[in-house]
Formats: C-alpha cells, sequence, structure tokens
C-alpha cells in the first residue's frame, strides 16, 4: 500500500546573523545552509493497516507525509503510494487519497461544514447519489448531525477537526493521511478523534498514516508506530510488544498518604522519593500491574491524593536512545516545518 | 515628537498620572530596534521604501495629465498640486513610520494586543504607538521632501516652515487615527468606521480645497481636521506668515491633546472589563 | 512497486452494501463507541464489529470529462459566492468610501467644466463621473489575494492543493471570480445611485448594458489573473506587495481609473494601448458612457488576448514556485 525506501529531504534555509551589521549583511549578501528535515526513511504500510508516524516537532514527520502526497519532491530515495509515485502521479493519486493538515483547513470559514462537503464533491466528481448515500452515513458516524449548518469558525477545535475527517472520508479514500489530528484539542475531543479514526480504519477499511507528537495516540489508536527523530526512524515496532517493553509501560506514580510513607514497601516498585506522608514510585506495569500497587497503598494508609504519569515522548525516545547505547539527543534541529 | 512629550505633561483628565512618559532613551532604542526588525527582510525593506516613491511619483502623473488637458481648477496648478502632495506625503510618511501601530490600535483593542503595554513599565501611550514602524512611510516621507526641494531648491525660509509644517501636519494625522481607532475602546469591533475616518481623511487631503465650499468646508476643517493637515500647511509654505503658522501650532496642540484624552478615558473603560461584553 | 495497483476494488477491502440494504436502523447515536485499543490482528481487524455499515463504496472513478471539470469550477464559484456572502458585512467601508471618491470627483469635474468649457471626445462632468462610476466599481470589487497567496506561499499551504483534483490557479481564479461577483453589484448599486443624486442619471444604450456583462467578467478575470500573477512572486520575494501598488498605479493612469485615456496626451493613449490596464478598466467603462458594436468587439478581442497570455504566465509561475518550495522548505 505504501513503501518507502531510503527518502530523505534536505532544505534550504536562509542564515541570518544578529545586530545591525548582520541586518545590514543579509540584506546585501543573504547566505543559505542546508538544513536535513528527513535523512533517510524506509517502511511499508500493508492494506488496512493504522500507523503512527511519532516524533518531537521538526523530527521530519510533515515533511515525509508531504512526501507522501506529493506536495514535496523528495531530495533521496524512492516511495509509492497505492502504486503511485506521489510526486509524478499526484493528480491520479488524489483521486485515492485523502489528507488533513493541521495547518490548512480545507473547510471554508464563513460558511457552514455542508458547503464544504458539497464543493468537495464536486472537486473529486461524486455522482450526486452516492455523494448524499456518503455524506448521510459520514454525518450519521461523525455526529456531524447539528454542525452541518454552523459556520465553520463558530465550531470548536474538536468539532472542526471531526468534518474535517469526515471531509477527507467524503471520496472514498484508500488511504488517509492525517497531520497531527489531534493537535490542539482537549481530553475529551482527542478522545471523539481517536475513537472516529479507528473507526474509520477498522470499520471502513481505510489504511490511515498519521503523524503526531502525543505519545497518547499510540497507545489508544495504533497497532504499529514508527518514532521519528532528526529524520531518522528511530524505532518501527508493533504496539503489542511495545506496550509491554519498559518505554511504555513505566508509570510514576505520586501519592500522598494519611500517615508517613517510611514503612512502606511493595514488590517490583520502585521508591523515588519518601518525604513525611509524600511518595513517588516508579512501576513497570508489564510486571507489576498498577491496582497491585494501588492496593498496597491503601493496605498501608489511607490514600489522600494520587497523581500517575504516563512517560511523555521525549522520555520515551531519551529512553530508546539510552537502550541503543546513542548519545542521549543529538543537536536539534531548527523546528522549521511542524509547528 | 517634543510637542507630544510637552502635552502629555499635563496628564488628561486630571486622573492620576499612570507613569512618567517613556525617556527619550528608551523611545530611540524602540525605533532602532523597529527599524533592524524592517531590515531584517532585505527586499522588503528596500522595495517598500522605492515601490512608495514609485507609487506616489505615479499619483503626481495623473495630475500632470489632468493639468495638461486643463490647465487650472479655481487657482489650482500643477505646482500647488505638487506642493501638497509633497508636504501629505512626508506628514503621513513621518507619522506611519514614527507610530506605526496609530493605524491598527482598533484591531489592537480588539485582540487584547494592548495588554502587552499596560503591563510594560513605560506610558502606554506612545510606547504602543511606537512599537511598529511601516517602512512604506520611509518612502512617503523621502518622496515628500523630495519634491519640495526640487519646487524649492534654494529658499531656507521655506525649508523651516516646511519642517514644521510636516511635523504639525503628521502629529495631527497621528492625533487624529487615534481618536478614531480608540472608538474600539467604546464601540467594541469599530475597524469599519476607524478605516473609513482614516482614509476620509488622507483622501480629501489629496485634492485642491476650492472643491469643497458651503458646510462641507466647515466639515473638512473640524471633524475631519484635512484643513489642518494639509491645506493651511500649503498656504503656510507659499507665504510664510506668523497667524496662520500660530493657528496650525494651535490645531496641532489641540488635537494632540485631545488623542491622548480621548485614549487615556479609552483605558479606564478597557481597564474596568466594559469591554468584554463588547466584544463579545 | 512497478506497477500502479488497479484503481478500483482494492484487495482486501470488503465492499459495504447500501445503508438501505443493512444497518439502516442502527443510527449513528446508539452505535457501540468503544474506546478500547484496537484488536492487534492487523488487517483482519475489518472483520471486527462495524460502526461504518452502509457506508457506500465508490465503484467509477472519475472521468476528467469536459462536463465534470466545469462542474467543478462552476461550484467553486457558487460556494465562493456565498463565502464572500456571509461576511459581506464587513466591507461596508468601501462602498463608503467609494461615495466619498464620487463626491469628490463630482465637484472635480463640475468645476472643470463649470465656465462653459467644452466636452472632451464627449466627456463632459456627468459622462467623466458615471466613467468614474464603472472603474471604481471594478476595481474596488476586484479580491485582494495578495495577503491570501502571501500566507499561503509563507506557510507552505501553496502546495496543499497539489494533492486535491483541482489545478490552483484555476481553484484561486474561480475563488476570486466568485468573491468579486456579489461585492461588485454591491459597489455598483451605490455607485449608480450616488451618481444619479449627485449628477442626474446616464442615458445607456441597451445594446451597452448588454456588453457589459462578458466585458466586466472578462475584466475581472484578467484582473485576477495579473493579480495571481504578482502575488505568486511572493515565491521570490519576501514581500509582493510593492508590486501591487506599482501594479494599481498602472490601472490608475495607464488604465484610466479617475480620468478617461481619452484625456491622455495622444504618445500616452499609444502606450496605453499596447497594454492591458486599458481593458480592465476604462475599456467596459467607455461601453457605459459612450457604446459602439466596433469598440465592444475590439475590447473583448483584447480582454480574451491578455487573459490567454496572463493564464501561461500564471501557471507557469505557479509551477516554478512549486519547485522553490522544495528546495526551500514549506
Amino acid at each position: 500500500m505504501i513503501e518507502v525506501e531510503g527518502l530523505g529531504k534536505d532544505f534550504l534555509v536562509p542564515e541570518k546573523e544578529p545586530g545591525v551589521w548582520g541586518s545590514l549583511r543579509a540584506l546585501v549578501a543573504p547566505r543559505h545552509r542546508p538544513v536535513t528535515a528527513v535523512a533517510d526513511v524506509t517502511f511499508t504500510v500493508a492494506p488496512g493497516e493504522l500507523l503512527a508516524f511519532i516524533g518531537p516537532n521538526g523530527a521530519g514527520k510533515s515533511t515525509t507525509i508531504k512526501m507522501l502526497t506529493g506536495i514535496l519532491h523528495p531530495s533521496r530515495g524512492r516511495a509509492r503510494v497505492l502504486g503511485f509515485v506521489p510526486w509524478e502521479d499526484r493528480q491520479q493519486l488524489s483521486f485515492h487519497i485523502g489528507s488533513v493538515f493541521g495547518q490548512r483547513s480545507q473547510l471554508w470559514l464563513h460558511l457552514p461544514p455542508l458547503d464544504s462537503f458539497n464543493l468537495l464533491a464536486r472537486m473529486y466528481e461524486l455522482p450526486d447519489d452516492l455523494y448524499r448515500q456518503r455524506l448521510d452515513r459520514l454525518v450519521a458516524v461523525f455526529e456531524l448531525g447539528d454542525l452541518l449548518a454552523v459556520p465553520v469558525r463558530k465550531l470548536s477545535l474538536g468539532q472542526r477537526m471531526r468534518c474535517e475527517i469526515a471531509a477527507a472520508l467524503l471520496h472514498d479514500p484508500r488511504v488517509l493521511f492525517l497531520d497531527e489530528p489531534t493537535i490542539g484539542l482537549d481530553v475529551i475531543a482527542k478522545e471523539a478523534v481517536r475513537d472516529l479514526i479507528l473507526r474509520a480504519n477498522r470499520d471502513a477499511g481505510v489504511t490511515i498514516f498519521l503523524t503526531s507528537h502525543d505519545a497518547g495516540d499510540i497507545e489508544k489508536l495504533c497497532r504499529r508506530v514508527i518514532i521519528i527523530d532528526h529524520g531518522q526512524v528511530l524505532l518501527d515496532a508493533d504496539v503489542q510488544s511495545l506496550r509491554r517493553s519498559p518505554h511504555f509501560s513505566i508509570r510514576t506514580v505520586g501519592a500522598r498518604l494519611s500517615r508517613p510513607a517510611d514503612g512502606f514497601a511493595c514488590d517490583g516498585v520502585e521508591i523515588l522519593k519518601r518525604k513525611g506522608p509524600g511518595l513517588k514510585l516508579r512501576v513497570d506495569t508489564a510486571a507489576t500491574p498498577i491496582d497491585h500497587v494501588l492496593q498496597a497503598l491503601q493496605a498501608y494508609a489511607r490514600i489522600e491524593d494520587i497523581t500517575v504519569r504516563t512517560p511523555s515522548l521525549d522520555q520515551i525516545i531519551a529512553h530508546i536512545y539510552r537502550q541503543k547505547g546513542l548519545p542521549a539527543s543529538a543537536p536539534a534541529e531548527p523546528a522549521e516545518e511542524d509547528e | 515628537m517634543p510637542g507630544v512629550a510637552g502635552t502629555g505633561a499635563a496628564d488628561p483628565a486630571g486622573g492620576p498620572a499612570r507613569r512618567p512618559l517613556p525617556g527619550l532613551g528608551f523611545l530611540l532604542a524602540l525605533q532602532r530596534l523597529n527599524l533592524m526588525a524592517g531590515m531584517a527582510y532585505r527586499w522588503s525593506f528596500l522595495s517598500q521604501v522605492v515601490f512608495m516613491m514609485l507609487n506616489n511619483a505615479i499619483f503626481m502623473v495623473f495630475w500632470w495629465v489632468f493639468f495638461q488637458r486643463f490647465p487650472q481648477v479655481q487657482g489650482w496648478g500643477m505646482d500647488d498640486m505638487l506642493l501638497l502632495f509633497a508636504l501629505v506625503a512626508a506628514g503621513f510618511g513621518l507619522s506611519v513610520t514614527l507610530f506605526g501601530n496609530a493605524l491598527r490600535l482598533s484591531s489592537m483593542i480588539q485582540e487584547g494586543k494592548v495588554d502587552v503595554f499596560l503591563s510594560a513599565p513605560p506610558d502606554p501611550f506612545l510606547h504602543l504607538l511606537m512599537s511598529r514602524m511601516s517602512l512604506s512611510g520611509i518612502g512617503d516621507f523621502l518622496f515628500g521632501v523630495g519634491a519640495f526641494l526640487w519646487l524649492y531648491p534654494a529658499d531656507p525660509v521655506r525649508w523651516l516652515a516646511f519642517g514644521v509644517v510636516v511635523v504639525c501636519s503628521g502629529l495631527i494625522l497621528t492625533a487624529f487615527w487615534v481618536i478614531s481607532q480608540c472608538l474600539a475602546f467604546f464601540l467594541g469591533g469599530s475597524e469599519g468606521i476607524s478605516g473609513i475616518l482614516a482614509e476620509a481623511l488622507v483622501t480629501l487631503s489629496m485634492y485642491p480645497d476650492s472643491l469643497f465650499t458651503g458646510g462641507v468646508k466647515y466639515f473638512v476643517y473640524s471633524v475631519v481636521p484635512v484643513g489642518f493637515v494639509a491645506w493651511l500647511p500649503v498656504s503656510i509654505v507659499r507665504g510664510p506668515g506668523a497667524g496662520p503658522l500660530a493657528l496650525l501650532v494651535a490645531a496641532t496642540v489641540l488635537w494632540v491633546w485631545l488623542a491622548r484624552l480621548v485614549f487615556a478615558a479609552g483605558l479606564r473603560r478597557y481597564e474596568s472589563g466594559n469591554l468584554i461584553q463588547a466584544r463579545g | 512497486m512497478t506497477r500502479p495497483e488497479p484503481p478500483t476494488s482494492p484487495p482486501g477491502r470488503p465492499d459495504l452494501a447500501p445503508a438501505s440494504q443493512k444497518g439502516g436502523d442502527r443510527g449513528g447515536q446508539g452505535e457501540e463507541r468503544s474506546l478500547a485499543p484496537p484488536p492487534e490482528t492487523g488487517a483482519e481487524g475489518m472483520n471486527g464489529p462495524r460502526s461504518f455499515p452502509g457506508l457506500p463504496r465508490r465503484v467509477p472513478r472519475p472521468t476528467g470529462s469536459l462536463a465534470a471539470v466545469a462542474r467543478k469550477y462552476a461550484a467553486i464559484v457558487a460556494t465562493a459566492v456565498r463565502h464572500r456572502m456571509a461576511y459581506i458585512g464587513d466591507s461596508l467601508g468601501r462602498p463608503v468610501f467609494f461615495a466619498l471618491i464620487l463626491f469628490v470627483f463630482c465637484r472635480l469635474w463640475q468645476t472643470v467644466f463649470a465656465d462653459g468649457r467644452a466636452p472632451v471626445v464627449g466627456f463632459a462632468a456627468r459622462e467623466s463621473l458615471w466613467y468614474l462610476v464603472m472603474t471604481e466599481a471594478i476595481l474596488l470589487s476586484a479580491p485582494r489575494l495578495q495577503g491570501r497567496i502571501d500566507e499561503e506561499v509563507k506557510t507552505g499551504a501553496v502546495a496543499t492543493l497539489l494533492n486535491k483534483p483541482c489545478h490552483y490557479v484555476g481553484y484561486h481564479l474561480a475563488f476570486a471570480l466568485g468573491e468579486a461577483l456579489p461585492v461588485f453589484l454591491l459597489n455598483l448599486a451605490v455607485g449608480v445611485v450616488t451618481a444619479r443624486v449627485l449628477i442626474g442619471p446616464l442615458p445607456v444604450a441597451p445594446a451597452a448594458v448588454l456588453a457589459l456583462f462578458p466585458a466586466v467578467t472578462l475584466a475581472m478575470t484578467l484582473s485576477v489573473l495579473i493579480g495571481l500573477c504578482l502575488a505568486l512572486l511572493a515565491f521570490w520575494v519576501e514581500d509582493a506587495a510593492p508590486f501591487f501598488w506599482v501594479y494599481q498605479k498602472m490601472l490608475f493612469i495607464l488604465g484610466g481609473l479617475m480620468i478617461p485615456l481619452d484625456f491622455l496626451p495622444g504618445w500616452l493613449q499609444a502606450v496605453a494601448g499596447w497594454l492591458p490596464f486599458r481593458t480592465i478598466l476604462c475599456g467596459p467603462a467607455r461601453l457605459l458612457v459612450r457604446f459602439s458594436v466596433a469598440d465592444a468587439g475590439s475590447l473583448f478581442l483584447w480582454q480574451a488576448a491578455w487573459i490567454a497570455v496572463f493564464a501561461v504566465v500564471t501557471v507557469a509561475l505557479y509551477h516554478a514556485g512549486i519547485r522553490q518550495v522544495e528546495s526551500h522548505g514549506g
């Protein structure tokens, strides 16, 4: 479905020096410096897969998705999407793929989403009856009934994203590219959008390729995840096996108890910090269920307050670097693309 | 600018003096920063300056064509138009270069961008107005000065008169814009009407005053001060005289004082939070 | 990996029956909304519980026929008209400004022609003012593409239409024409009412009214194309605004915005004749004031020729610009 081999992309960015003198010099003789956005990426995606492309800002996610949708020519490497070379056959490919880019809405700001849907149906040359049927189903599944007549600018970010995804599915694409679909959403809207992505994949059989810098998207959505950093694939793994690996299964538990925590102990739990009734623990939930820890805490004392923290993407990436015996993090490239 | 500082010292509306006016050093540093930020985009900087001069020159071509066909319009000829345009362009350029935010106040108020300036130590009035520099204004200013020097290449008395009236004209323009933009403090969304008022002033000031007779004449010397921005300055430069000059300076002081008054009143309303409903 | 897959019925993807046949009674609301992680079964997951029952599949693929393409761009125009109507209240400042300009020029022309000065090639105060009504209505209605395109170029969004079955230039042309239509009608109405009040009605030949429809449409098309052309220069320069200022001023003088080209000195009229600007403003406005079939025919030909030229240039600039994005990033 998607085959990528040694794909890479370099950009030229202008260089500026500080101060009046630097400004003047840039005025007369601007200089450019090549920056590698994507170094060398290789992977394949099978039909029906739901793949998350995860990485911090500036890791090269957006550049990769732009190359796969035919927007950018790569500097090196090869790629095929549905058998098409995206940047050569982009018009043909466009009928078979859908895309949602956070930065550019396909919805018209001052009009209700329905107007945008109608336009997209024409743009993708959908027969009227088929369009009607698909629209009706998408409206039902995405629960857009109440939103269809509201101007887009009045919708919440979450509602807008639901409409965006529905819009991208209208023409029955076989692959859906989503660039940061959950960015900026609150917890509830995030869940709703994830659920819809999941259902589009599982129930409508759309292959989905999404980028995110939210580790939560991996756990909630995907069967497979590719972690990318500095334009390189750091990890390409099954989420099931990942979930059992310490990258993801570690939880940090902070608790305040009704009495001093000096005497607390529990198998499989590393105690990070103890101060009066306060306690900070690290638990590998693959080995010790979180439930087990909570029971042990309750048996010891009354719990007055508790937090459970999942590792952040940065921590996960740092962890992977450590495991691979690489230096913790290479010098950061300017994050000029994934804003 | 000395005029502004002078009137500012008598704080408007008898309200408690907020903060001392920002020092000259601070304002100079602000303008230096503005200029540097502008030059960071080399093409923008050069082209905005050069193209704005060209832009004005082409407008003069219109009048040249016009006066080729109709040599006199009620006493106004090509030289008078050129002088009028030189004055207005220089005053306009001075204003938008030094007080680049004057024409953006309305949207800034609406978007809550004024907050940053309220929480900074310097007096918000000048700090706010001077925090942006319109680069094209430099082109306007240079065009105005150039056109004037072309008309009067060796006439030091007129140069002096020109310098004074341009500063007055620029200050009245700025004051008028500030007042019209401050409507946003009281009406909420006022970009439309503020824009119309600003444009009306500039547009009317580019035509001979002999076109406006009757009731309109009073209008253009009061509500919309075209007379003080354009025609009075022209008559002063044509035949330097102390009387008209004193009138212009008085009008300038009055308008600047009014602008500070309205701005201060607007700020009080803004700080009271009444605007939140208006923003709706 | 070498040959494109057949575009229809991808392998491993079940066709879903139409809504009427199954699952029709299962609304979107009451369905299972599992938040649980997906079953780790890869492609087989598709055969699990379906919450998209009856999402009809599309069998025919695009024809690319002329009719479909025409419908596509017509739909963009129609959407743009509605889009512009949705916030037309925001631009009510323009008509006020328009009325102000008409007032100033009414005074100017009345002053010029007051002392019994003879009309210039048939233009007296009344004709000159009505001429201005038409030129200003066109000028003020031309959508301001510059800011929009500039932002698209800066953010790289300019490329996102690349993966839509629609050409960027065609899309923006249709978009701009659609947006211009309601604004033009509004401005024209304001202009006509103001001019009638200020200086009285102008007798217009019915043929002139008929000729104005294509003349204004072609003028607007050309104006949008030139605007796109200039806006696309944002690929190479940081700020394309100055080009617009110059273009605007060209329209002022050589397009005959404020003063009919007939008033210009002979040599300047000759220069203007060979430039596109007059076909945007002076051409249509002259049809309103002094109609002749010959003038109309000549105008349409010139408009068509300039549209062809600028369409080619704009498309070329766009494609060159996209290559630029390739190297500098978006």
